[in-house]
């Protein structure tokens, strides 16, 4: 089990590492000046010790300094430091460019799939999470990107060149260095064990803190009025306290590293002193290269630090990436549409469709109907009764699991999905307006409309008075929550965004049912303008909403049980006349 | 944000103390390294050097296990301030009324609980790890340096001032484009939740191209702005390695010098170079924390604007329980939010009798909503007052009023969890009995009977997996297993079908006959059965009493009445 874990996750970091690919030329820039800039780092202290070694012999030699050479290996030295420095500048410049463009294509792509996905997906799944998947996820790759990277290129250098370079100045003292790096490991490799669990319990405590924290921020009203303030808070502090415990633990343990390290590193340095000192009393090692091992040992401790630090942030990063790859990786099966296109007449059949999320809970079963184009068509029946979904059907938010919906006798699998939607259009009972000014939200379906089209369309919706009455008229912008609007008036601009955009059919699902009794009636003119020559297919609950319509088809139980115009149904429907007479009784 | 840091003051004394300890065990090491070559090496004293050298280990023992504690105690404090600052933030959040609430928007109060405080979080325990030690360091490698020679020690510290000027500018620099980044995400998030709550029109009106672009653009700016800012502060740390390194270089020659003249000894030069290293350390790690910095202070900001924001409605200073609970009179009610240019309700004078249905008509944006709102208190009013049982309401307890008052909002909020946890939702001790007797009231047993597991069945975020109707006749339920003397209804029946309609309010009707009970609506068929009907017709009463008073005297009634009935009856 915990091999097939590893795996997976090799998986996704070869993954995340394929989106650098397009970069491989800048990877590889960076990569090269990394060697270089570690290179000349390295050789620093080298120098370094040379000077010393120059300078201790100047003085036990009684032969003076050797300014001149002095001279010139500081010189060697400033130059050593500024390529180093330059070479380390040009790396980073080139990988915050390469994280930046890496993230914003993750971006994009996650951006791209939900564009993608069926809405089934969106009933299902919370938007709390999937933003988080978007904001703090990809954040976490960026951060990763952009400093794991250069820092493992150098740090592996860095330990393979003070390798070397201690191996040059004494191969012995540099064995009992080395011997930090399998301990080194060793530690690295405990403490992580245990300090991975209290990660992976942070994530997922900080994961229900988000949820609970959502959710009772969305229903705030609700929680005033029944003031469940006090013991939502009172169910917020064990969540709150558990992201404490795992906070506090995995900080703790993940800080123990750099001091174990640490401990492990100074032991190294004295001893290192003391062999060092001896060794030179016995004149087998000059006083400078000492110098130069001391300084070697504290550079090596940071690529080791360093990489115990990144296996850290990897393992984090990896369960982010898997996180986000797994919306990426989500196929539903919308995504083929044909490149037909309709005659646009706006005939509609449903031939033998039946419809189910669940495979023991069916929501349409066997329908069969065939709506004329320009025929104004209503569904009526009790809630849960499939009407919303039977419209819904049309313009492919959900697909028929059998039978087959066409239009203009093209089953509307075959047909391109732009032109499929500019043919229909849909007024829901939950609005959505975005942030952005009142014009930008009527001109969604038909950004190029002119100002004229606009107004006459919010006029048509019965939206242009409101509007003209906010402080900046069709200039005024909504904020998020377009607060400040009723449901009603939101409702409106949502009927005038249709109007604009001038579809061949038109769903209404329960349009009006925000809308008070004497709008919703200003409206229908509205509509019942807009529904000449076009096929309609209204979603209602409110039978006399819809008693005008050419024809009625009555829902119970995910099937069509009658159809026929409102007189007709009054006289032969069973059903609906049951329905009619008790919302009539409902309103005398 | 200092204040959170308050109940800790010991604990951060002691991790100051820690520090210092740890600041000062390190740097004793070169110091006795120095010992260790000019005395031990110097004059071949192999058993000096063993035991100069056994010292330096016992130090190192004792700094990990310093760093180790200190560790710990830095751990649990900015630990345990998140916790605080995340459960104030919760706490002032719920004390919100609709007002604040809506000026913030719940997106952003989330991203502000949780992600603005893990960023002040990684800044604290940045600044309790680096902010306390590399001054330490600094000034204990400075102090140490000065005692072995005064000059050299003035080359070790020579470019600081320059360097304070670099930093400074750079956290000057970082603050204001920090900034700016911090909006852009703000909107790239915007973007990607308005993306996903928009799905559905998006798709239908075939803009999934528009929208792309339109979080292209987002994304496009943030990632432009990300560069910009990242590639600017990176040139921190080159310009800092670059100084420091040629100091070192600088200490060198001048080193040379005065050992020629014999001023120096190679050990103290060799001391200088790791005192030199020490500085550059403690220098490298405080241009961390200033880099980081105007991130964090972005993020604190943000908090503290929760925190300060003053809540508008105020629990009475006393609290009064009134004694006859269900009757509540106007008088002379406005109401505007404080940005807005109209108000919403102006000078409402009426009387909602005790144990009677009152029923609010008025078309969309009347402000209908917004005087059942007022009732618990959701919002103040901003003239006039509502007085219940003769004590105002702003000297109500909050408690008492919410518990004699149950409101259920228009747009029907359920939470994730089974269906009779939802029911239980602000009483939880009710017995099954008084649940199902609410839905069946509700009319409610069938299609729960009908789900797969019933009432144990698990409602997705907002009670998604119901359809309008059905969430809508949970909240009734809700609302009905709460004992209450007042029930507010705001729409609530808006997604029933009609004959379900009627039943349910034939039977809760029934059922709360001994409450007082207040319907804002706009369907007739529910304002006829009331005792009482007030009319609202852009904020203000332009007519009460019964259906077949107002059809004579209200031509706004009148007129929803006939649309109404003659489409139901012709």
């Amino acid at each position: 089990m915990k091999n097939q874990d590893s795996k997976i996750q090799w998986g996704t970091l070869k993954r995340l590492l394929s989106y650098l690919l397009p970069y491989r030329f800048r990877l590889l820039t960076v990569a090269m000046t990394s060697v270089l800039s570690t290179l000349f780092l390295i050789l620093g202290p080298f120098v370094l010790g040379l000077v010393i070694t120059t300078l201790f012999e100047g003085m036990v030699n009684n032969g003076g300094i050797d300014f001149y050479r002095i001279s010139q290996l500081l010189l060697g030295l400033a130059a050593l430091y500024l390529f180093s420095v330059y070479l380390s500048y040009i790396q980073e410049y080139l990988m915050v460019g390469v994280a930046q463009h890496v993230t914003y294509t993750l971006r994009h792509e996650l951006h791209h799939q939900l564009m993608k996905l069926p809405i089934a997906f969106f009933d299902r799944v919370s938007t709390g999470d999937l933003m988080s998947r978007g904001v703090n996820d990809i954040d976490k790759i960026s951060s990763t990107l952009q400093q794991t990277l250069t820092q493992t290129i150098t740090s592996l250098m860095t330990m393979i060149g003070v390798v070397v370079m201690m191996l040059i100045i004494s191969p012995l003292l540099t064995l009992i260095v080395c011997i930090t790096l399998p301990l080194s490991i060793l530690i690295t490799k405990r403490i992580i064990k245990y300090s991975q669990v209290q990660f992976r319990q942070q994530q997922q405590a900080l994961g229900a803190l988000n949820g609970y924290i959502e959710e009772s921020y969305t229903n705030h009203p609700l929680i005033q009025s029944y003031h469940q303030g006090e013991d939502m808070k009172s169910k917020f502090t064990p969540y709150n306290a558990s992201l404490f415990e795992a906070n506090w633990r995995s900080q703790f343990l993940s800080g123990l590293i750099v001091p174990l390290l640490n401990l492990l590193n100074n032991v190294i340095y004295v001893v290192v002193a003391i062999i060092g000192g001896i060794f030179v009393v016995q004149r087998t090692i000059a006083i400078g290269d000492v110098q130069a091992l001391i300084m070697y040992i504290r550079i090596f401790t940071q690529p080791i630090n360093r990489v115990a630090n990144i296996t850290n942030t990897i393992q984090a990063t990896i369960a982010s990436a898997e996180r986000l790859f797994q919306v990426l990786d989500i196929s539903m099966p919308t995504s083929d549409y044909g490149s037909k296109v309709p005659e646009g007449r706006g005939e509609i059949s449903f031939e033998r469709v039946s419809f189910q999320y669940d495979a023991n809970k069916p929501i349409l079963k066997d329908i069969n109907v065939k709506l004329k184009a320009g025929e104004d068509v209503a569904i009526v029946g009790s809630s849960g009764a499939g009407k919303t979904t039977l419209a819904l059907l049309l313009l492919r938010f959900y697909e028929a699991n059998e039978g087959s919906v066409s239009i203009d006798g093209l089953d509307i699998t075959s047909i391109d999905d732009e032109v499929l939607r500019r043919m229909t259009s849909i007024v829901m009972q939950d609005t959505w307006l975005f942030s952005g000014t009142i014009r930008e939200n009527i001109t969604f379906g038909l950004p190029l409309a002119t100002e004229d089209e606009v107004i006459t369309a919010a006029i048509k919706a019965r939206a242009d008075a409101f509007i003209r009455k906010l402080p900046n008229g069709y200039d005024t912008h909504l904020d998020e929550q377009a607060s400040g609007l009723s449901e009603g008036e939101k409702q409106l601009l949502s009927i005038a965004r249709v109007m604009l955009s001038d579809p061949r059919i038109l769903i209404l699902d329960e349009a009006t049912s925000n809308v008070d009794s004497r709008t919703e009636l200003q409206i229908q003119k509205g509509l019942q303008q807009l529904k000449q020559g076009r096929t309609t297919v209204t979603v209602a609950h409110r039978l006399h909403t819809v008693r005008h319509a050419d024809r009625i088809l009555v829902m119970h139980d995910g099937q069509i049980v009658e159809d026929g115009s409102h007189e007709s149904l009054i006289e032969n429907g069973a059903y609906y006349r049951h329905l009619f007479l008790k919302e009539q009784q409902n309103s005398m | 944000m200092k204040i959170y840091l308050k109940p800790y003051r010991s604990k951060l004394v002691l991790i100051a103390f820690l520090v210092f300890l740890q600041a000062l065990l390190q740097l004793t090491l070169p110091t006795l390294l120095a010992e260790l070559v000019d005395v031990g090496i110097a004059n071949a004293d192999v058993s000096y050097i063993v035991q100069v050298g056994l010292w330096m280990l016992l130090i190192t023992v004792v700094t990990v296990a310093v760093t180790v504690c200190s560790g710990y105690q830095t751990a649990k404090l900015t630990s345990s301030v998140a916790l605080t600052i995340r459960e104030r933030l919760y706490a002032s959040v719920q004390g919100f009324s609709l007002q604040e609430y809506r000026q913030f928007g719940h997106s952003t109060l989330l991203t502000r609980t949780t992600n603005d405080v893990q960023q002040v979080q990684t800044i604290l325990s940045l600044l309790l790890k680096t902010m306390l030690l590399a001054p330490m360091m600094f000034i204990g490698a400075f102090i140490l340096s000065v005692t072995k020679n005064l000059m050299l020690s003035f080359i070790l510290i020579a470019p600081l001032p320059i360097i304070i000027l670099i930093v400074i500018w750079f956290a000057k620099k970082g603050g204001t484009l920090f900034a700016s980044l911090q909006k852009r995400v703000d909107q790239l998030n915007l973007t990607l939740r308005e993306g996903i709550t928009g799905i559905r029109d998006i798709r239908s009106f075939n803009q999934v191209d528009r929208e792309r672009e339109r979080f292209s653009e987002a994304n496009e700016s943030y990632r432009n702005s990300a560069i910009h800012v990242h590639q600017l502060m990176i040139y921190l740390t080159p310009i800092m390695m670059f100084i420091l390194n040629f100091s070192i270089v600088a200490l060198l020659w001048f080193g040379s010098l005065q050992l020629n003249t014999g001023e120096l000894q190679v050990g103290d030069l060799m001391a200088f170079i790791q005192y030199a290293m020490y500085i550059l350390f403690s220098i490298m790690l405080t241009s961390v924390l200033f880099v980081s910095f105007p991130r964090a202070s972005v993020s604190a900001k943000r908090i503290l604007e929760v925190l300060n924001a003053e809540p508008t409605i105020k629990s009475p200073t006393y609290s009064l329980t009134p004694e006859q609970q269900s009757s509540l009179r106007f008088a002379n009610v406005s109401f505007q939010y404080p940005s807005a240019e109209k108000s919403v309700l102006k000078n409402v004078t009426c009387t909602i009798a005790d144990r009677k249905l009152t029923v609010i008509v008025g078309g969309t944006g009347s402000g209908k909503s917004t005087l059942l709102q007022l009732i618990p208190r959701l919002l103040d009013v901003s003239a006039g007052n509502i007085v219940m049982g003769g004590i105002d309401l702003r000297n109500v307890n909050q408690e008492a009023l919410r518990n004699a008052v149950t409101f259920s909002p228009q747009n029907t909020q359920l939470f994730s969890g089974t269906i009779e946890n939802n029911l239980r939702f602000g009483s939880e001790d009710v017995s099954m009995q008084q649940i199902d007797r609410a839905l069946s009231i509700a009319q409610s047993e069938s299609f729960i009977k009908e789900l797969p597991e019933g009432i144990n069945t698990t409602l997705t975020q907002n009670g998604k997996n119901l359809s309008g109707g059905q969430r809508q006749r949970i909240a009734i339920a809700r609302a009905l297993i709460r004992e209450a003397d007042m029930y507010l209804f705001d729409e609530s029946f808006s997604a029933i079908d009609a004959g379900t309609k009627r039943q349910i309010l034939d039977e809760l009707l029934h059922e709360l006959n001994e409450s007082t009970v207040v319907i804002a609506t706009q369907d007739v068929g529910i304002s006829k059965r009331a005792d009482h009907i007030l009319v609202l017709d852009e904020g203000e009463i332009t007519g009460e009493g019964t259906h077949h008073e107002l059809l004579q005297t209200s031509a706004i009634y009148h007129e929803l009445a006939t649309t109404q009935l003659e489409e139901g009856t012709s």
